[in-house]
């Protein structure tokens, strides 16, 4: 008598009730088989079968991202890739995307994410990472209350490489062993998925039984621990995962005074229950994560005992989900699903600095706005800085699938909830207003917890379409998505307004075409949607920015009668006008596969106006200049007051940042991936991927520019701001293929893999402009247009920029091109010791640009390292 | 008697192996012979050179080589080859405008390159006066540094001296720090240094023409800060018995009400640390204000950066006939280019030998007194050539 049954997820089977007698127990699978086993079964038994993979599955294994079949551009990476891979860090599997290259991490700077980019400029264009999402285990890392910084409160800032406030997820943070499998959405997400403009990162983390991993990695820059197991609870579905891992790294092998440390721990727990109408799974996790920046100041450039920075970021996940699959035929609801999660950060930046005054210096440290007495800054004093940074998030989804037909339509439809709350209980700057570390930045303490939090509410409804005409499949999935801001103040034009995203994409799957013995799958795709990015707390809720002003520096000889006074000025810094960020996306896809060899192209335009930049805004300030002849200096017998002092009234322009909506990035590219069969015997496969991109970063807004510093009209600086319309910006581009050669040979249980990048040409080309402002101001406030009188006048003339064509022409970097080598040995599948070398060599011609030799070559040394792994 | 044969033989051997060697390497030195032209300053007439002295100086050997004029007649000149600085002094007479005059006259020419056989060298000639009217005494530009070895910077200060026999008045001068590097040699567009100091920040003695009078062999202190500087760094000096201060930008400005200030012309001068700039001190042409002067002398320069984009400034030009002492600065390890026209300063002094050195802190640059006139009255060494009229790295002469 035969019986059979069907394994839920991870491998569990029920026969349910059995006679008693004598069985053989085997299995029937694609991917796994198991040598037969006997049974004689006279009570209630657990038999386990141990599986291995079935030998016909090489074709399934990559070592580089895989093209998912999926109604968008999707790359995914699972496991063995970024085993081969050999990453620090979430940032190094950036190399397996179309455009990507490797490179040499860089643990002590923040590291962000640029998708479908050309270039990479510093400042204005932190839309791109911000705009990028990164889901674990279907919950966002939220970075909305990240408030952690110090620029303006320390001179040099320590922390500007690292600063992370509005620019979203700090890859390094990120480690990649408790990793199952990484999909990075590139083109339109499903509406499912929000608050985003450029792109989703879905990270799946491990589940289900694993034995003991342990992974030691080390290069020049770092050394890496990892330790993983999966355990199953014994008479229970139920699993849990325990991770955890440790980096300790410097910013180069030679620097012990800058490095970064990251300790990650995770704890996850699945539980499943089944009967014959429903699929349950439960999960749970905590996570604890941890990361140190250190810098110490290196002696020959501070007061090496005194002068430290330590960025510490601790932060506290709990994430539980749970999953009702409705599995009897029929049924309109199809499942069902809650995921919530609230994470905690305890951030720290202490900052400790020898303060010495360059000269004796006007200390402004009044809270208030007006004219104040003010005092001297002590000589030299050791100033602290404490950052206290409590980001809280909570975050609650809610989705729904149903499926019905009508006619011959099959619909997938997913309703939803998304609740994101985000709020920074932080102290913020704390130090002593008395012993600044910055005595000549105008700033002041604030604290975080002042802030309101932010809630953001978002529902999507989209319908998944597939019918079939003839032998041809068609797909569309359309939805939509709004997002809104329910709980801001009415002053603000983002308030209670409600932010609409609506996407398509559709798939057409033609019918094989034969060609010779095999058939030519081809399907073909489009796409287009908005992806609507809400700014940050930082952006909406911005600190004050003051300006001081000193009005009254008498400075005696006898101490006794000094006297400083300091008009200060407070803006609250808020662009009440702010919106989100909106990208309006539109992509092409064609997918062709033959006899497993695989070739998948996509064409996008990305057109993004709203981007978040700090822009200058200019003011007028009236303040006193007292003058310290109207008091007879040599004959004070008792301090002198402000009042005796006769003064003059004075004006000048003064700026400020704020947020506004002025970056424009358009990107615009080919992406494209082959991917060959294995060729029999040498288990090799052929993958060439690459990408053309063509980025255009503009600045929208007109620009205001203050007049040169070093232009004195009657001894009073910055008395003119010029206005110019030209479009700020650059045009990028880039032309890359990556070739890599693989062979996976599991009988030796080696893979090897080599990989040939080379970037064909960059480019870059500035837009035009003629450096003539269009309108000038003058403290008057008001505007003149710039004429050619305006060029004759001795000051006006400085607002001229002088530019000529050859700051505009294209300017094209040949070829740069690196070998990487990659080495995998498995020993029986308990131990593998894996090496690599980056830039074994390249090749890196010197170009001529304007009659200039640009040298390049002799600049690069390998990168390399190796690791150990180990199964127990 | 065997061994010394064995000596002998080991000798020889060795000898043949030296003589091998050595006939492997051509020792013989390459010379040129120089062709030299001397052109005179424009706009003289008749004028008749005598006692020149030509000194060329082998750059990488250091070594000298000096050759007589006999009359006009150029020497006849073979030199090794190599990279040579050519100096050149003596004596002219010339007639201007009817006058017949009696002066010195020098030449300068750096980096030429003596090679190839036969080289021809135009040097033109510029007259100097050795008893100039003021000049600068001493220029303390690296500032202090703390006990707890912080930079401190208020401190820094010109010392502008009276090396006339005349009274002179301060009132108008003009003193104004290079826009260029001295570390930095780069070919701008246009090259106005023949006739002009391109200066970067400028600053100017204030007063109606006669209200700051400096008497012969009297000098003016022109502090960063005019306050006393010990309060706030032990190892600082009191600057406030200062003839005049700075105004610095607003935020490190102070203000001794006791201490008059400058006027700002252009820009706020900090004083570069590390000595990388040049000084001059000038005047305005009698009666041209500060908006006519900027008005007449704005141009914009470019060089082109080594990737090969170019990069324009705009600044001000300071005409050399206006300057009344110039002052090049440098630090040897990383000297490029003098910042001035040879005729203002064909030389450079430095403190640090080496870019950034925290041995500079606390020192300054001081010319050397040239003789001491019975009356007592200093007269200080000014042959426009800082390299011999200062001492480098010398103690500030206001540190106590």
């Amino acid at each position: 008598m035969q019986f059979r049954t069907f394994s839920a997820n991870g491998g569990r089977f029920s026969f349910g009730p059995l006679p008693f007698g004598t069985y053989k127990v085997s299995i029937a699978g694609m991917l796994f088989k198991a040598p037969g086993k006997t049974v004689h079964l006279h009570k209630d038994q657990q038999v386990e079968l141990t599986v291995e993979k079935a030998l016909q599955t090489l074709q399934e294994v990559f070592i580089t991202a895989s093209e998912a079949k999926a109604m968008t551009s999707t790359s995914v990476i699972d496991r063995r890739a970024m085993q081969h891979l050999q990453p620090s860090s979430f940032t190094d599997l950036l190399e397996l995307l179309p455009g990507g290259r490797s490179k040499d991490p860089a643990l002590t700077t923040m590291n962000r994410i640029r998708l479908r980019e050309a270039g990479a400029p510093e400042t204005g264009y932190d839309i791109s990472s911000l705009g990028t999402a990164f889901l674990v285990d279907g919950a966002p890392i939220n970075t909305t209350a990240n408030l952690q910084s110090v620029s303006v409160y320390v001179a040099n800032d320590p922390n500007q490489y690292r600063n992370t406030t509005n620019r979203g997820v700090d890859m390094r943070t990120l480690s990649t062993d408790d990793i199952e499998k990484v999909e990075i959405v590139r083109g339109i997400p499903s509406v499912e998925y929000g608050d985003l403009t450029s792109g989703l990162i879905k990270i799946e983390r491990k589940k289900g039984y694993t034995p003991i991993t342990a992974r030691m990695k080390t290069d020049g820059f770092s050394k890496l621990f990892a330790l993983g197991k999966g355990f199953n609870v014994p008479g229970q579905d139920m699993s849990v995962n325990v991770d955890l891992g440790f980096l300790d790294s410097k910013s180069k092998p030679t620097d012990n005074f800058t490095n970064y440390k990251r300790i990650n721990s995770s704890v996850r727990a699945e539980k499943r229950w089944e009967n014959s109408l429903r699929r349950m799974k439960w999960a749970g996790s905590f996570d604890y994560a941890t990361t140190v920046d250190n810098q110490r100041t290196d002696p020959d450039n501070g007061y090496a005992p005194v002068d430290k920075f330590r960025s510490r970021f601790n932060r506290y996940v709990f994430n539980t989900s749970l999953k009702n699959e409705v599995t009897r035929l029929g049924a309109l609801v199809k499942s069902w699903e809650v995921n919530t999660q609230v994470d905690y950060q305890r951030d720290r930046m202490d900052v400790t600095k020898w303060v010495q005054a360059r000269s004796a210096t006007v200390l402004a440290n009044a809270l208030t706005e007006g004219e104040h007495d003010a005092t001297f800054i002590t000589p030299s004093y050791a100033a602290e800085l404490l950052v206290d940074g409590r980001p809280f998030n909570a975050f609650l989804k809610a989705k729904m699938n149903i499926g019905f037909r009508t006619a011959a339509i099959t619909h997938d439809v997913k309703l939803g909830l998304e609740t994101n709350y985000s709020k920074n209980f932080g102290k913020g700057q704390v130090y002593d207003l008395t012993y600044p570390m910055n005595p000549t930045g105008s700033a002041r303490p604030r604290a975080f917890d002042t802030i309101p939090g932010m809630l953001n509410q978002s529902f999507f409804a989209e319908d998944m379409m597939t019918f079939n005409v003839g032998r041809h499949k068609v797909s569309t999935a359309a939805g939509l998505r709004g997002m809104s801001l329910p709980a801001m103040d009415g002053k603000y034009a983002i308030a209670s307004k409600i932010y609409l995203d609506p996407r398509i994409n559709m798939r057409w799957a033609l019918p094989g075409l034969p060609a010779g013995q095999h058939r030519l799958q081809v399907t073909l795709g489009a796409g287009f949607g908005l992806h609507t990015k809400m700014p940050t707390l930082d952006m909406l809720y911005p600190n004050p920015k003051y300006t001081d002003i000193v009005q009254l520096n008498f400075y005696h000889n006898n101490p006794e009668y000094r006297k400083a006074n300091v008009a200060t000025y407070v803006a609250d810094g808020i662009n009440y006008h702010l919106k989100p960020a909106v990208n309006r996306k539109l992509e092409f896809n064609g997918d062709f596969e033959l006899n497993g060899n695989r070739l998948s192209l996509t064409y996008f335009h990305e057109k993004l106006t709203s981007g978040f930049r700090t822009v200058a805004r200019f003011r007028v300030l009236d303040f006193k200049v007292y003058d310290n002849r109207s008091v007879d200096a040599g004959n004070l017998t008792a301090p002198p007051a402000t009042s005796d002092f006769d003064y003059e009234h004075a004006r000048q322009f003064f700026s400020y940042s704020v947020t506004a909506n002025g970056s424009a990035l358009i990107k615009e590219g080919v992406e494209f991936q082959f991917v060959s069969r294995r060729l029999p015997g040498i288990n090799t496969r052929f993958t060439m991927n690459g990408a053309w991109f063509k980025t255009n970063y503009v600045n929208s807004f007109p620009l205001y520019k203050g007049i040169s510093a070093n232009v004195i009209v009657d001894g009073k600086q910055s008395q003119y701001v010029g206005v110019y319309d030209y479009q700020d910006g650059a045009y990028r581009g880039q032309l890359n293929t990556n070739l890599t050669v693989d062979s996976y040979l599991p009988v030796l249980g080696l893979t090897v893999s080599a990989s040939l990048q080379n970037i064909w040409y960059r480019m870059e080309q500035y837009h035009y402009n003629d450096g003539t402002p269009v309108q000038y101001m003058g403290v008057d406030g008001v505007l003149h247009p710039y004429t050619k009188e305006s060029l004759e006048d001795p000051n006006l003339v400085w607002l001229k920029e002088t530019t000529s064509g050859i700051l505009f022409q294209k300017r094209i970097v040949p070829v740069d091109l690196q070998g990487n080598v990659k080495v995998t040995k498995d020993f029986k599948k308990k131990a593998a010791v894996s090496m690599f070398v980056n830039r074994l060599f390249t090749y890196t011609p010197d170009y001529v640009f304007n009659n200039t030799i640009n040298r390049r070559s002799g600049f690069s040394s390998p990168y390399f390292g190796m690791e150990l792994n180990l199964n127990f | 008697m065997r061994q010394f044969k064995l000596l002998l033989f080991i000798l020889a051997v060795a000898g043949t192996v030296f003589t091998a060697a050595c006939k492997k390497d051509n020792l013989t030195i390459r010379q040129s012979d120089v062709g030299l032209t001397l052109t005179p300053p424009a706009g003289l007439q008749n004028v008749r050179t005598s006692n020149v002295v030509l000194v060329f100086k082998e750059s990488n050997s250091g070594v000298d080589s000096t050759f007589q004029m006999n009359g006009s007649m150029p020497p006849v000149i073979i030199l090794p080859d190599g990279s040579y600085e050519v100096t050149l002094e003596g004596d002219v007479e010339y007639e201007l405008d009817g006058v017949k005059y009696s002066r010195k006259i020098r030449g300068h020419k750096q980096g030429v390159a003596v090679s190839g056989g036969s080289v021809t060298l135009d040097i033109p000639l510029f007259l100097y006066d050795e008893t100039a009217g003021l000049v600068f005494k001493e220029i303390f530009f690296t500032g202090t540094v703390t006990p707890e070895g912080k930079q401190y910077n208020g401190d820094k200060y010109f010392i502008i001296y009276n090396n006339s026999e005349d009274t002179l008045y301060a009132d108008g001068l003009v003193i104004a720090e290079a826009a260029f590097l001295s570390t930095t040699k780069r070919t701008y567009d246009p090259d106005v240094m023949p006739e002009a100091f391109t200066p970067g920040s400028i600053v100017m003695i204030p007063g109606k023409g006669t209200d700051h009078p400096i008497y012969p062999g009297k000098q003016i202190v022109v502090a960063n800060n005019a306050i006393n500087h010990k309060e706030y760094n032990p190892n600082s000096f009191d600057l406030s018995k200062s003839e005049f201060e700075l105004t610095m930008l607003g935020s490190i400005n102070v203000d001794n009400p006791q201490v008059p200030d400058l006027v700002n012309v252009n820009g706020f001068m900090t004083m570069h640390n590390r000595g990388f700039k040049s000084y001059i001190m000038g005047r305005l042409p009698e009666g041209t204000t500060i908006d006519q002067y900027k008005e007449t002398q704005k141009y914009t320069y470019s060089y082109i950066q080594t990737n090969g984009t170019p990069r324009y400034t705009e600044g001000y030009k300071f005409p050399n006939s206006w300057i009344i002492d110039a002052v090049n600065l440098s630090v040897p390890a990383v000297f490029e280019w003098i910042l001035t026209a040879p005729a203002l300063d064909m030389g450079w002094t430095y403190c640090g030998k080496v870019d950034s050195d925290d041995g500079r802190y606390g020192k300054s640059v001081k010319r050397a007194v040239l003789s001491t006139n019975p009356d007592g009255r200093v007269i200080l060494k000014d042959t426009n050539n800082s390299t011999k009229d200062f001492e480098a790295e010398a103690r500030p002469s206001l540190m106590q």
